[in-house]
């Protein structure tokens, strides 16, 4: 059984190392056990990892795309950070005072789809300069993160945007059956990023394209 | 388009200088300093320790590689040598060559983690970045030096005068650093034969390679020399300022790159010159200088400089496309 696992592990698309990945992380784990007795093998140590973990999780399965189709995208968090500032703003500054559930929920729902849209139009944006113009992935999203950034820094003249709904922060503080929230939003996630990267058509396209342009 | 526009338009090099010249134009129109011999001479010397990297980074480009971690090499250099400048009180002739030998080091080991270990060039930089900066943090706690000697830290003018306006110019030593840095890299590419096997590299490692091109010296020697420019940079950038602050040159990589792929160095490898280089940094100089003297805001300029990137590059790439496309057709 531990064979097929193994080998299962191994087998995966691409130069794979979950092999090496998994065993280092298990001897982490227990180095980490013995030299903090008591304090490292308890499930707080693992709920504030599981807290701390999803941030980097979700922007890793954001580069993990294109770095597979050959590329590499370094206006990552400069596109997360304005679109979170969007969301943010779109919250702060549309909410009535004393706004209802269902209004506190559709305005919620119109800044995540702003930010979302938002995201997808940047992303088409590199998507096509790349694609269509024979530019550098590098190059382009060199350009893209520094035009993101000073859009976002000229916006907000270097301030914060706050004042979000308490019912919205539970997405990122929540615990839902002792599990935090945004390690679930992680999971839902990771599960989308992997169904379309190996089952279909165009996941299977975005691995061939890495492979030979 | 008359034909000298259409042949100095042909190159990267004549295109960014049509564009350099219109916007210089337009700065000398819209703002009476900007066009003045000391505004000039103050744009070369803050941009001095930009071009020194920049040149480093070139090298490194055109052998077909990228590094990034040369802003963080930079700053170990520096500080080693400020440490032993300051505690041990060693000598210039002694500190110089020692902060010019650690950038040395730090860049043979990229190229060494680079070619034995046959890992892409920006996945190494990336690591290296990170190890030598947080080890320079972890070690220095983030304490700055600031009583370098006086040999480092006092500025050392080469030649000045006064113009008719009562401007003072002048030539400091980051400015011929700056060109000595600018003539020896010329040199290298262009009048030497390892330059011409390092640009082979970069257009195609597998036939330079059967060319008899030894791609391990190669990897050395682009890879050292851009961690020797950051040592000079790094020494270059403490006389400047009158300090070693661990953390003031990091997070300035993506700036330098930038100026070096604005001058056409291109980085799938191959591609580029000097010339080009210098050429990209006076653009990035004048738009942000230009930009300050007409009271744009500074929040802004980073938005100018991601434009200028993604115009520029897309002409090239469009460029390249187009012609390849027109090779093609004569060709059937």
């Amino acid at each position: 059984m531990s064979a097929t696992l193994i080998s299962r592990l191994t087998r995966g698309t691409g130069p794979s190392n979950a092999v090496g990945l998994l065993a280092l992380l298990v001897a982490l784990v227990l180095l980490f056990t013995l030299l903090l007795p008591g304090r490292f093998d308890n499930y707080g140590t693992v709920q504030s990892m599981m807290f701390q973990l999803p941030e980097l999780g979700l922007l890793a399965l954001a580069m993990v795309i294109p770095l597979i189709s050959g590329g590499l995208n370094l206006a990552i968090i400069a596109t997360t950070n304005q679109c979170a500032l969007l969301m943010a703003w779109i919250m702060s500054t549309w909410m009535p005072v004393g706004a209802g559930g269902i209004e506190t929920a559709a305005i919620v729902a119109l800044a995540l789809l702003a930010g979302l849209v938002l995201c997808t139009a940047i992303g088409l944006l590199t998507g096509f300069l790349v694609a269509t113009m024979g530019v550098h992935p590098i190059l382009v999203t060199l350009g893209t993160k520094s035009l993101i950034d000073g859009v976002s820094i000229w916006l907000t003249r270097g301030t914060v945007v706050s004042g979000l709904p308490e019912s919205f922060q539970w997405l990122g503080n929540g615990v839902l059956l002792g599990v935090p929230v945004p390690f679930l939003v992680l999971i839902l996630a990771a599960v989308a990023v992997g169904l379309v990267l190996t089952r279909t058509s165009f996941g299977i396209s975005i691995y061939m394209l890495g492979s030979n342009l | 388009m008359p034909e000298w526009l259409g042949r100095l338009t042909r190159h990267t090099e004549g295109l960014l200088l049509l564009v350099i010249l219109l916007l210089g134009l337009l700065l000398t129109l819209l703002s009476p300093y900007f066009l003045t011999l000391s505004n000039f001479v103050d744009l070369i010397e803050s941009y001095s320790v930009t071009t020194v990297l920049a040149l480093g980074v070139f090298v490194v480009l055109v052998a077909g590689g990228i590094d990034i971690s040369f802003a963080a090499t930079a700053s170990v250099a520096q500080y080693v040598t400020a440490y032993v400048a300051t505690a041990w009180g060693l000598p210039a002739l002694l500190c110089i060559p020692l902060g010019l030998l650690v950038g040395l080091a730090l860049g043979c080991l990229n190229a060494a983690l680079i070619y034995y270990l046959r890992v892409t060039s920006i996945i190494i930089t990336i690591a290296t970045m990170s190890v030598y900066f947080a080890l320079l943090m972890w070690v220095t706690g983030g304490k700055s030096i600031y009583a370098l000697p006086d040999w480092w830290s006092s500025r050392i003018v080469l030649w000045q005068t006064e113009t008719a306006s009562g401007d003072l110019v002048r030539i400091t030593l980051p400015i011929l650093v700056a060109v000595v840095a600018a003539l020896l890299t010329w040199l290298l590419m262009t009048r030497s034969a390892a330059g011409r096997q390092l640009t082979a590299m970069g257009g195609n490692v597998e036939a330079a390679r059967r060319l008899g091109v030894d791609l391990a010296a190669m990897h050395f020697l682009a890879y050292g020399y851009l961690g020797l420019m950051a040592g000079l940079a790094g020494l270059l950038q403490a006389h400047r300022v009158g300090e070693a602050v661990p953390n003031a040159m990091y997070g300035n990589e993506l700036n330098v790159l930038a100026a070096a792929v604005l001058g056409g160095a291109s980085l799938s490898g191959g591609l580029g010159s000097v010339g080009g280089v210098l050429l990209g940094i006076l653009l990035l100089a004048m738009l942000q200088n230009g930009l300050n003297l007409l009271g744009v805001s500074p929040y802004f300029f980073q938005i100018v400089i991601g434009l200028v990137i993604l115009v520029s590059t897309s002409i090239t790439g469009l460029s390249t496309r187009v012609r390849r496309r027109d090779r093609r057709a004569a060709a059937a």
